[in-house]
């Protein structure tokens, strides 16, 4: 039994790895509740809303004892949002973490994990904007539909990729942008401002780009924008895409814009005598945002078309980017063929399973998409581009 | 051996020496009817010394009820004096009835009898009365004319022992005693200043009857009778209470009600042995089957509708004279959810209201029990920003949250008991004082934290949107074992709690008739009227919960319809 106040909310882990006898650095953040009740007034305006602890270890779990002996209050983890790991941390194996995590019983395997481009601990400290606490809005940023380019993956999906036979887990990375180049700049700031903790960092912003590609336990690569985005078509979660045009009937300096709405896709392995083949089926309703300089010609259905034949072609080539990547770079089968043979054909995955990281390079696949423009007709010409018209 | 005992009879005789022939016969006469007399009130006395004895004795009250109205207007008068020995309030109106100037006696109580029917009817009737010698003969003959003939009454009926002329003086009626007939005559003449038939205080609707039973069992037999007019409707008469004598009458629908529940409800009531009944409640305690639980058995209601519409469903109603709270038995849990506006408004209104009443009965009873387990074991059950407002809200606060929560909750029945004993004006300071002054100052002070406040609050209020107060009670009493359960293990203790519950309401009978049902056991049938109600088309049947020899009390295919060409 514990009074509420006496718990620290934990709502932010950072696992960091550092040189020394005692490797592990453990970032928490916590709410500081008695700087602010939501509702009430009073507490000192002076004080942040949360206080990032850390401490060093030789375990998780040492390192969480060493927190506790310079804390007030029990470490309370049951409200914890976000667990970011950082790169270094991500570089060797990171099975121990995952292993403290999954055993300790106050985690909720629905926390959120991230990848830190930077080291955990700056991730944590830093402010946002329009969030008090960073943690959560980290976690928001995470789960938002806003976000094209990241897929939010909670530790269940992380350890249940990771335990698969591929071996092939992803996480999204959150980047800390002009950190270097600015802080310099505003650090002289940083430093006069008053009451501000010295740890937390004014001048970052917190950027989500890209995903994270595990395998065997440590990460062998990140997915630039552009393969995120083809890697989240692949694995069925796009939650919409926009496509840039640059049309040959438009004209050179105007760029007509395609979003995609209700993307989803199909991996279909075909098991012959010849061999494996991958068959990918895309679909996906889209909506003109941007006409360009096309608004003349929207009259015709058929100019719908073409914009869609183009666009299944930019697609395309994107998909086709993010699974070269996966068989030529890095070697993963992130995209999820395996998993497809397993589910299709479970004696023919037996198998193969057991020399699949040799044969994937090698898997031939086909792909088509089926892109549909819909609402059309609804402004057939934009107000702007009608004197050119007449 | 006459003159021994008769000495002045022997100095008559030696007067006789100096007197006529005639005369000594004519005096001889005269002193056979001296001697008669004599024997007569010999006998009388020695009638009126036992009397007079049997009162003196400690239990002598038991005899004299049993005592026949003796033939002498005298020795009744005399033992009836001696009953009403000390009581101001009893009336003798001694008088003499025409020419024969046979002596007569009114009794009645100042104040319970209708002083209008005494004087204009009876006295006038009795004042007037000529009759021809020959009836006189017979005292008998005269009281039968009396009751048949002379008296201008509704009611009269012939009494012929002590106890009952006492009883029917204490009901308010008027006896009339004449000399020489061993009958009493009772005349019905209760009239007194009562309550007139008012809105139900405690049970007011919106929409429906605004007329509550009163403290005159008449009044309310005949707002019953009012409700239904049918020779079904059966009032049964039982007097219980020693001292009090209260009436009390079974009131259910003959051929509807199950014969072995209204035998049942009959048995029980003879069974009542007290002194005094004052309030339904006492015959409720009595009669209700399982005395070791918060949990009211049986249903009480001041209104006459909802009394009506229970008996009409196959159920006894018990009114209590001297008090306008009737008791309704077999009672089933899910009535106290229900109110009699429930079966007046549309039927969708009640669907919701409904649903209200059964969630924030649950509140009433949880709330406070798991926020203290949560708060105190289970912190992340909370949401993270609730549970951030809480731990802010809590920081500073001197007392763990259990503490907490049960002052509050202390401070708030005691502010609800004090503004309901308390005159309105009075009760106006007290809640200004409880609101502002201990709510507000508690939560400045950082002694309380907001969020317990909430918390009390939302459970005081859900406790008072139950219709029925008594059940309100027995949840609040477990809120604050529920509240110790949370305090002591979390939410486990909650479970287990509501486990034990369960099992004891489970366990529960109302003569015979499963507490819980439709519940448990669940009846279908009857969900027609639990959780929400049917239009009155739909429920054709009375519920299966309540033992009934008629089901049905409509006809079917009551659902109003558009008419078309194949109509009428």
């Amino acid at each position: 039994m514990h009074n509420v106040d006496e718990l620290a909310i934990v709502l932010g882990v950072g696992v960091d790895r550092v040189r020394g006898t005692e490797p592990i650095l453990l970032t928490v953040q916590i709410v500081n509740t008695s700087a602010k009740g939501p509702g009430g007034e009073g507490g000192g305006g002076q004080d942040t809303p949360f206080i990032t602890l850390t401490s060093q270890g030789k375990s998780l779990l040492d390192a969480e004892r060493n927190l506790a002996k310079t804390s007030s209050r029990k470490l309370f983890f049951s409200h914890n949002k976000i667990v970011v790991l950082g790169k270094n941390f991500t570089a060797s194996d990171i099975s121990e973490a995952m292993d403290y995590i999954q055993r300790n019983r106050e985690f909720r395997r629905t926390n959120l994990i991230v990848v830190a481009e930077q080291t955990a601990k700056e991730v944590l400290e830093t402010k946002l904007d329009m969030e008090k606490l960073p943690a959560l809005g980290l976690h928001d940023m995470l789960v938002s539909k806003n976000q094209p380019f990241i897929y939010p993956v909670n530790i269940n999906d992380f350890l249940l990729n990771l335990k698969t036979d591929i071996g092939v887990s992803y996480a999204p990375v959150v980047n800390l942008q002009d950190v270097t180049q600015e802080n310099n700049v505003n650090q002289e700031q940083a430093a006069g401002k008053p009451g501000e903790s010295s740890g937390a960092k004014d001048s970052a912003k917190l950027h989500l780009d890209k995903m994270a590609i595990f395998k065997n336990n440590r990460l062998v690569g990140t997915l630039n924008e552009q393969e995120s985005i083809g890697f989240l078509w692949l694995i069925n979660k796009l939650k919409r895409d926009t496509v840039v045009i640059s049309f040959p009937l438009a004209e050179e300096d105007k760029e007509i814009s395609v979003e995609i709405f209700k993307g989803s896709s199909k991996i279909i392995p075909h098991i012959t005598d010849r061999g494996i083949t991958m068959e990918i089926v895309c679909t996906g309703e889209a909506e003109l945002r941007e006409a360009g300089n096309l608004s003349a010609q929207l009259k015709d259905l058929q100019m719908y078309r073409q914009l869609e034949q183009e666009t299944e072609k930019l697609l395309k080539a994107r998909v086709e980017q993010t699974i070269a990547r996966a068989q030529h770079d890095l070697k993963a089968d992130f995209i999820g063929f395996g998993n497809q043979i397993h589910n299709y054909n479970p004696t023919e995955w037996r198998l193969v399973k057991a020399d699949w990281d040799q044969r994937f390079p090698e898997i031939q696949y086909t792909i088509t998409f089926h892109v549909t423009m819909r609402k059309a007709g609804i402004i057939k010409g934009s107000a702007t581009f009608r004197n050119n018209e007449e | 051996m006459k003159r021994r005992k008769y000495p002045c009879v022997g100095n008559i005789k030696k007067l006789s020496v100096h007197m006529p022939k005639a005369l000594i016969a004519d005096t001889q006469e005269n002193l056979d009817a001296l001697k008669q007399l004599t024997v007569e009130s010999n006998t009388i006395a020695e009638e009126i010394n036992q009397i007079a004895q049997k009162l003196m004795t400690p239990n002598s009250s038991e005899k004299t009820e049993e005592l026949p109205v003796s033939r002498s207007l005298f020795n009744n008068r005399q033992v009836l004096k001696h009953l009403f020995d000390d009581c101001v309030d009893v009336s003798f109106r001694e008088f003499v009835i025409g020419k024969e100037q046979i002596s007569a006696i009114l009794i009645f109580i100042d104040g319970l009898g209708s002083k209008d029917i005494i004087n204009g009817q009876i006295m006038r009737s009795l004042m007037k009365i000529q009759y021809a010698p020959a009836q006189a003969a017979s005292p008998e003959l005269l009281i039968k004319l009396i009751n048949k003939v002379f008296l201008e009454a509704v009611e009269v009926s012939e009494l012929t022992t002590v106890g009952e002329i006492t009883d029917a003086v204490l009901t308010g009626d008027t006896i009339l005693l004449v000399d020489g007939a061993a009958q009493a005559l009772r005349i019905i003449t209760k009239g007194w200043r009562g309550r007139d038939v008012g809105e139900p205080v405690t049970e007011s609707v919106v929409r429906g009857p605004r007329e509550g039973f009163t403290e005159t069992i008449r009044t309310n037999t005949a707002l019953l009778r009012r409700k239904i007019k049918s020779t079904e409707l059966r009032l049964e008469k039982h007097i219980v209470g020693r001292i009090t004598k209260t009436e009390i009458n079974l009131a259910y629908l003959l051929g509807t009600a199950d014969a072995k529940v209204v035998a049942e409800v009959r048995r029980r009531i003879k069974r009542i042995d007290v002194d005094s009944i004052l309030e339904s409640a006492y015959i409720e305690e009595l009669i209700e089957d399982t005395p070791y639980t918060v949990f009211p058995q049986i249903e009480h209601s001041e209104r006459p509708d909802k009394v009506a519409a229970a008996v009409l469903e196959g159920r006894v109603a018990i009114l209590v004279d001297g008090t306008p709270f009737a008791l309704i038995v077999p009672t089933i849990m899910v009535q106290f959810w229900q109110s009699s506006e429930d079966y007046y408004e549309r039927y969708p209104i009640t669907w919701l209201v409904r649903l209200i009443r059964f969630a924030f009965s649950t509140i009433a009873l949880l709330l406070p029990g798991v926020y203290v387990a949560i708060a105190m074991y289970h912190q992340e059950m909370f949401p993270t920003a609730l549970l951030i407002s809480i731990t802010g809200a809590h920081e500073g606060v001197p007392f763990p949250i259990y503490v907490e929560a049960l002052l509050m909750e202390l401070t708030f029945e005691t502010l609800r008991e004090a503004g309901v004993r308390l005159p309105q004006p009075v009760g106006q300071a007290v809640s200004i004082v409880g609101g502002l002054v201990i709510g507000e100052a508690a939560v400045r002070a950082g002694i309380i934290s907001p969020a317990t406040i909430i918390v009390v609050a939302l459970t005081g209020i859900s406790s008072f949107a139950l219709p029925s107060y008594n059940l309100s009670w027995s949840l609040r009493i477990l809120r604050f074992v529920f509240g110790f359960l949370g305090f002591i293990s979390g939410l486990y203790g909650i479970m287990l709690g509501m486990l034990i519950l369960l099992i004891h309401i489970i366990s529960l009978r109302s003569f015979g008739v499963p507490y819980f049902s439709p519940f448990a056991p669940f009846k279908l049938q009857d969900m027609k009227d639990v959780m929400f109600r049917l239009p009155w088309w739909a429920m054709t049947e009375r519920p299966y919960s309540i033992p009934t020899n008629n089901r049905q009390r409509q006809k079917f295919f009551l659902k109003p319809r558009i008419p078309n060409a194949n109509d009428k």
